[in-house]
């Protein structure tokens, strides 16, 4: 675990530098408080409705599909480092699990989820 | 008293002493030396994320017959510290409609995991010390390095989403969406050209996936050359650039950060940057040998003269990784941009099972060298 401190370090000034520099920047620079300065960006015109709505059905099966094919990776990156321990019987695993995905792939694609042209 | 003229006669020789000297020596090397890296390589990465802007600002301008940025200093060398005063002296605005506190956190978000995978980079072979003791050219060269990376840079997401969502603005809203799934498409392609050369490396650690391909005798471009055009064509996609730049398309489109100014907009800006400099050092040490000197027997080389070899494999490596660096100015010098459904059919129907193809096939292959 000694060999991930120098990370965690890491991690600490590169979470500091943001805050920090933004700190000293507040120093520097001017602030004029104008109403009309922080509205939302609507090219000039009067926003109507709040922006959070509804959002569009295909972002949400683009995240499904990921969440798929992520966990896939995650069961594929073992296997890869340990591919000369386990040989061929790991090969012949890893193309049924393989297989399995490619299943998984068509019936998205049969259903539309990768089509985004409508 | 008797202790007391122990210590005063023999310094350095009583447990106690020894123990202090101990300490003082662990804490050196757990926190002392990984610190002075850390501030080397920072300084370092944040000196070329500025320059490879006016790199590419150059670049441009000699691909569209022009100029590019040459007025300020030589050659316009001190651009980017003009440009970097301006958005740090700009004033901060935090839109009325924002959610302040996740407003403000994004930038942390955006920024710190283009840097944290630079942590586990092997830039060369150890330099060696006159006393005999040998420094490693690596933050933290731990066993789990590639996926470490590949873990840290998906948290980037995270920057796009939040600063989109608390902007309280409905482009910011729909430009982060449309890159975070941008992002997802192609981080599986990504991932999978990346286990391929696990595959063929053996090992998460970067220094091992170079040592493999100096045992090979060949560098990983050639068994996956395959997976280097997935992992080209994702790797400039991850990094929202042209052709694949739909988050913020600098003519026309309106993107996530929209409502973002002065040095919180200056973070998204610095990340994206690091974010391209990361993705092509992983390459170069992925597919190109890293800081493998070509033509050259590294071993015996490093035997003869180590510091030397280590010396010549930083500036091999940083070679590599500019000719990425070029790569990325040129094809945005040549290419249209997608439309936003071609960018997804790209990543989902073609990229990801040519990728899924290639890990079988790499596979097999790496079973026939086996046997």
């Amino acid at each position: 675990m000694m060999a991930y401190l120098p990370i965690g370090i890491f991690l600490g000034i590169a979470l500091a530098i943001v805050p920090l520099t933004l700190l000293i920047g507040a120093l520097l620079r001017p602030r004029r408080f104008d109403y009309v300065k922080l509205q939302p960006y609507e090219c000039g015109i009067e926003m109507r409705e709040s922006p959070r709505g509804n959002v569009s059905v295909h972002f949400f099966l683009v995240a499904v599909v990921f969440l798929v094919f992520d966990v896939e990776t995650i069961f594929l990156f073992p296997w890869a480092v340990a591919f000369d321990r386990l040989g061929l019987f790991g090969v012949v695993e890893v193309f049924v699990f393989l297989a399995l995905l490619v299943a998984a792939y068509l019936y998205a694609w049969l259903k539309g989820a990768l089509r985004w042209e409508e | 008293m008797s202790r007391l003229a122990r210590s005063a006669g023999n310094r350095g020789s009583t447990p106690r002493e020894a123990k202090r000297a101990m300490t003082y020596e662990v804490l050196l090397n757990t926190v002392g030396w990984p610190l002075a890296k850390i501030v080397v390589l920072l300084a370092a990465v944040l000196t070329v994320v500025a320059y490879i802007g006016w790199f590419e600002r150059r670049l441009l301008g000699l691909f569209q017959s022009r100029l590019g940025p040459n007025r300020v200093g030589p050659l316009g060398l001190l651009q980017p510290v003009a440009d970097g005063l301006k958005l740090f002296l700009k004033e901060d605005i935090v839109p009325l409609n924002a959610r302040p506190f996740l407003f403000k956190l994004a930038p942390v978000f955006a920024f710190f995991p283009a840097f944290l995978g630079f942590a586990v980079v092997s830039w060369a072979l150890p330099w060696a010390t006159p006393s005999g003791r040998h420094h490693g050219f690596v933050v933290a060269d731990v066993d789990l390095g590639i996926l470490l990376v590949l873990a840290v840079s998906s948290l980037g997401i995270f920057g796009i989403i939040l600063g989109g969502w608390s902007s309280g603005s409905k482009y910011p809203l729909m430009g982060s969406l449309r890159s975070a799934s941008q992002m997802l498409a192609y981080e599986i392609p990504l991932t999978l050209s990346v286990i391929a050369v696990i595959l063929l490396g053996g090992s998460f650690r970067l220094s091992d996936i170079v040592a493999a391909q100096q045992k090979l005798g060949a560098y990983f471009i050639l068994p996956g050359l395959l997976a280097f055009g997935v992992y080209l064509i994702s790797a400039v996609a991850e990094t929202n650039r042209v052709p694949f730049d739909l988050p913020e398309g600098e003519s026309e489109i309106i993107g996530f950060h929209t409502e973002y100014s002065g040095m919180r907009f200056g973070f998204f800006f610095v990340a994206e940057y690091a974010n391209m400099v990361l993705i092509s050092v992983i390459a170069a040490s992925l597919f190109l040998g890293g800081y493998d000197l070509p033509g050259v027997d590294d071993a015996a080389l490093y035997a003869a003269h180590p510091n030397l070899a280590s010396a010549l494999g930083v500036f091999a490596f940083a070679a590599k990784s500019a000719l990425f660096a070029y790569f990325y100015v040129w094809i945005r010098a040549t290419f249209p941009r997608y439309r936003y459904d071609q960018l997804l059919r790209i990543g989902w129907v073609v990229l990801l099972p040519i990728a899924l193809a290639n890990v079988a096939l790499v596979a097999l292959l790496k079973l026939w060298l086996l046997r």
